[in-house]
């Protein structure tokens, strides 16, 4: 009766959609046999992009997107909507999940060399939709609307001002005005909720409706090489006579990866929690110590580390020539092997970017670069260490913190770490080379001249020439005349450099 | 299967409505509105100097039961606030330091109460006017010497000197008197008596502390810190 | 002109093709000027805020024995011409230098690299940044790490006691001195 029933109703509308008879085949085209597990990550993408939207338009019921109460309205999803906090930790969890999806996936189509004929369209809308992804995932660490995204704003800001001569005003189109304020929030909000999404949605039609056109491509053997004049004929008659139809022959595999995919994704999240928000954005705490999502580490990390005399040229050439360099990969090869055996350099180059990636992003992680704020009050020096410490040295040890020069020096691997570890400086350094070091700095190291007096300067070159491993001789010019070293390695201390 | 399913959607639910994510730690905005403790406040502003569990620091240890029942509060706020010398900084944001002022009262009464409870002040005064330097230089003579070395540098001491004329610029005369009365007991170093067996086999006087904290005082030279 | 025929076979009213051809070309006119005049004010709404051109306005950062001689202080203040809706981003900061023997600097608190916020160290009269390690000396002169140049500094006036400055934009490199 209800079989019945349903098959009427099916049978109604299926008469005048259509709607079967349009779907039933793209579900069953046949696809490779050999389309095993490496095809899942294309479909974990475009799942974790669904649950972006979904969790999204939740979280648009909730979240007050203005510069004014953004953060508040967030504290409040925290901890007073019920399960709004567990809304935010999917959202930004699956933010995550998706930028690493679409990087596995793009590693994996450029290793077996997909994009190559017919399927070099559908290489350059996936490029397109990395780009969003991205986007998506920068303007949404803005929605956080916290310490990091104000300053990760003014990075932005600061970038693009770099621009000659429309920096600018290229500027104020991108914060809505000349500081970053509400208009700033409310063009991001714009971008993440109705410009990107939307056009992410467009190209994700475009790119699956390439795929139905192009076929899924088969694994790649060596010395199986594409040649346009004959690959579509080939491919078809192959795919016909092994192929297997998409359901639920590869659908099944694709089921199993997301559904496991999310399972890890929602425990994540409830274990977690939401990501933020960091602090106020208030922008006149100078307190805040601002770093991006885990996503854009490596280029916060690239920052520090850019040549300064180059810099301005690398940030903004280096963007675009990325892009360009990444549509154009499939015109520049459309041809031949596709095996990664068979392409050497393609892989060494993924190794390189990946290797490249990772270590930034590792070093983004531990910014080795950046001076630790409060070092110089709450690292003290090795206890070891200061148990051997004649009364000038322990003065000496004292500037040492009281100059801030623990915020860049770690002693024995506690401390800032943008300047060399100190724990043995005095057999690197003669007692001559530390004074000039610390008075005329040098090698990226603040001059003190102007700001040590003389009794600090001998202070704390007599700790930093005691600050040698077990046994090691201190360091000395040979054949140079050595001012007091002995005097200060004996308990009694004469001044060493007088006035 | 249909069980399993749905005991796992029950598990999800219940853990899905607890107030917080399961792990807590992430979560810190909640932990940003309680102001930190007075240990934590010493952790972040006060143990690169005077040491992570308040001794065997670089300066003057701060877990020091008679130092903190001898010192009065008012003044160890003072310091804490306005600094001392020339390398104990200013500390309170109304000195253009880093910390509240309202937080240093804090830290310096959980000082008070953890690490000076069961102190007892000492006879001489924490303070005092300077002495006689002259017979300074007889007490240092006496008492001192042996550890410290003579103070015109011939005999070396064991522990190092405490006359050299730069030492002396980078320390204050009150950090002198401290250092004499409480000692560095951290680094095995009491530089009052009673050292038994000796001639020295009791405590200094006040007037001996004043007068040799006079004698090393003299002894600095006078030329300011260069601005 | 003859597929415009071939398109009405059947079921044309006897319009003649000229006629359509004048039709198209005027549609395609007004819809071109229409198309301009709807995206001229579109486009202009989008690019508008990067041609504000509002000079600074005198902003009011207290009297001038707030800021001890020879110390660096921060002064927060308020953004001229900021407006409810940008709440606590409104709120800014400067670092203002006092110098011995009179005088102001007045220096933003934005990294001459990237902006980020720059932390002053009275001890070792360093700025110091968290984000990549540019550090500045007390006269806002670079000292080391990536930045390309010393801290913007504000213009900055003192009159009846009071110290102002000329402020109202995220300082950067295309605009500060
Ligand atoms: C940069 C190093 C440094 C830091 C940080 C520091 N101190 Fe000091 N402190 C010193 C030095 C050096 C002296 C001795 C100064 C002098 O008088 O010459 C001192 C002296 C003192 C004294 C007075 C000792 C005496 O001899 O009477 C007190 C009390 C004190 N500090 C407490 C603190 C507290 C509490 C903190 C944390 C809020 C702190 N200090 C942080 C270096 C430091
Ligand atoms: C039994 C040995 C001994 C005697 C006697 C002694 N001291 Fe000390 N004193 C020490 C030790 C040990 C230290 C820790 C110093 C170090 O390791 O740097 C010390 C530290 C000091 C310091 C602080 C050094 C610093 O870190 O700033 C001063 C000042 C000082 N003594 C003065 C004196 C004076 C004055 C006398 C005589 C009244 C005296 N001492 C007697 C052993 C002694």
């Amino acid at each position: 009766m209800m079989l019945r029933w349903l098959r009427s109703i099916i049978g109604w509308t299926e008469e005048r959609s259509g709607a079967v008879a349009f779907v039933a085949p793209i579900m069953t085209h046949r696809v490779p046999r050999d389309a095993k597990w490496w095809y899942v990550f294309g479909s974990a993408t475009l799942m974790f992009f669904s649950i972006q939207l979904v969790s999204g338009v939740l979280l648009a019921t909730l979240y007050a997107p203005s510069a004014a109460d953004a953060y508040q309205s967030l504290i409040y999803i925290d901890n007073q909507v019920p399960l709004g906090w567990m809304l935010r930790a999917i959202h930004g969890w699956s933010s995550n999940a998706m930028v690493l999806m679409v990087v596995v996936h793009m590693s994996q189509v450029f290793l077996h060399a997909s994009f190559k004929y017919p399927r070099e369209l559908t290489w350059m809308v996936g490029v397109l939709l990395l780009f969003c992804t991205l986007a998506l995932a920068f303007t949404g660490q803005i929605m956080r609307w916290d310490q990091d995204a104000y300053w990760g704003l003014g990075i932005g800001a600061s970038i693009v001002d770099r621009v000659p001569v429309i920096g600018n005003t290229l500027r104020g189109i991108l914060l809505g005005g000349p500081y970053i304020g509400g208009a700033t929030l409310s063009r991001f909000f714009a971008l993440h909720v109705f410009v990107l999404p939307g056009i992410t949605i467009a190209l994700v039609g475009l790119h699956l409706a390439l795929i139905l056109k192009g076929g899924i491509s088969e694994m790649p053997k060596p010395g199986m090489v594409v040649d346009p004049a004959t690959y579509r004929k080939g491919y078809e008659e192959r795919v016909h006579r092994t192929g297997v139809p998409f359901w639920p022959d590869a659908a099944q595999r694709d089921m199993v990866f997301c559904g496991l995919a999310l399972i890890v994704l929602i425990g994540l999240a409830a274990f977690y929690g939401p990501f933020g928000p960091n602090g106020n954005p208030d922008p006149s705490n100078i307190d805040a110590n601002p770093r991006p999502d885990s996503a854009f580490l490596w280029i916060f990390a690239a920052l520090a580390l850019l040549p300064p005399q180059i810099e301005t040229f690398l940030l903004l050439a280096a963007p675009p020539v990325i892009v360009l360099f990444m549509l154009a990969i499939p015109l520049l090869s459309n041809r031949g092997e596709r095996a990664p055996t068979r392409r050497p350099l393609a892989v060494i180059a993924s190794l390189a970017v990946a290797v490249a990636l990772v270590s930034l992003t590792w070093l983004g992680v531990s910014s080795s670069w950046s001076p630790v704020m409060t070092a110089w009050t709450a690292t003290p020096a090795p206890v070891s260490l200061v148990k051997r410490l004649t009364p000038l040295q322990m003065q000496g040890a004292l500037v040492l913190q009281y100059q801030q020069c623990r915020n860049c020096h770690a002693i024995d691997g506690a401390g800032g770490e943008r300047g060399p570890d100190l724990v043995d400086v005095g057999s690197r350094l003669s007692w001559d080379q530390l004074v000039r070091q610390v008075q005329q700095g040098g090698g990226n190291m603040p001059a003190y001249g102007k700001t040590l007096s003389s009794a600090e300067t001998v202070a704390v070159v007599a700790f930093l020439q005691q600050c040698r491993v077990d046994g090691q001789p201190a360091a000395s010019i040979p054949g140079a005349l050595e001012r007091a070293r002995t005097s200060d390695l004996a308990p009694v201390a004469t001044p060493s450099a007088s006035e | 299967m249909m069980r399993a399913a749905c005991l796992l959607a029950g598990v999800a639910l219940i853990a899905a409505c607890g107030e917080v994510p399961l792990n807590k730690a992430g979560r810190d905005d909640a932990a940003a509105a309680v102001p930190p403790t007075w240990s934590a406040l010493y952790a972040t502003h006060c143990a690169g100097c005077h040491g992570a569990d308040g001794t065997l620091g670089p300066a003057r240890p701060m877990r020091d039961a008679a130092y903190l029942a001898t010192v009065p509060r008012n003044r160890l706020i003072e310091v804490v606030a306005a600094g001392q010398g020339v390398l104990m900084p200013a500390l309170a944001q109304s000195k253009g330091g880093a910390v509240p002022d309202a937080d240093l009262v804090r830290l310096v009464d959980g000082m008070l109460a953890e690490w000076g409870k069961s102190g007892k002040a000492l006879a001489v005064a924490w303070s005092g006017p300077l002495g006689d330097a002259s017979r300074g230089a007889t007490t240092y003579a006496t008492f001192c010497q042996t550890c410290h070395g003579a103070a015109d540098g011939r005999t070396p001491g064991t522990r190092g000197s405490v006359s050299d004329p730069n030492y002396l610029r980078l320390v204050s005369d009150q950090a002198l008197r401290s250092a004499i009365l409480f000692g560095r007991a951290d680094l095995g170093g009491t530089c009052n008596g009673p050292y038994p067996g000796q001639a020295t086999n009791r405590a200094l006087r006040a007037d001996e502390v004043s007068d040799v904290v006079a004698f090393l005082a003299a002894r600095r030279p006078s030329i300011g810190r260069k601005p | 002109m003859s597929e415009g025929c071939a398109q009405c076979q059947g079921g044309c009213d006897g319009e003649k093709p000229s006629r359509r051809g004048v039709m198209f070309k005027i549609g395609a006119g007004l819809m071109g000027v229409g198309t301009v005049l709807a995206s001229v004010p579109l486009a202009g709404a989008l690019v508008a805020p990067g041609f504000v051109r509002d000079g600074d306005t005198w902003v009011d950062l207290g009297a001038t024995s707030d800021y001890p001689e020879g110390e660096t202080r921060l002064a927060k203040f308020t953004l001229p011409g900021s407006n409810p809706n940008d709440g606590e981003t409104s709120r800014t900061a400067a670092w203002v230098r006092s110098m011995s023997g009179g005088g102001f600097q007045v220096f933003a608190v934005n990294c001459a690299h990237l902006g980020c916020p720059v932390k002053w160290f009275q001890q070792s009269r360093l700025f110091m940044c968290p984000c990549h390690g540019g550090v500045y000396y007390e006269d806002g002169s670079r000292a080391s790490g990536p930045p390309p140049r010393g801290l913007f500094e504000y213009q900055s006036k003192v009159e009846n006691g009071r110290l102002f400055i000329a402020a109202g934009r995220l300082p950067g490199l295309q605009e500060s001195t």
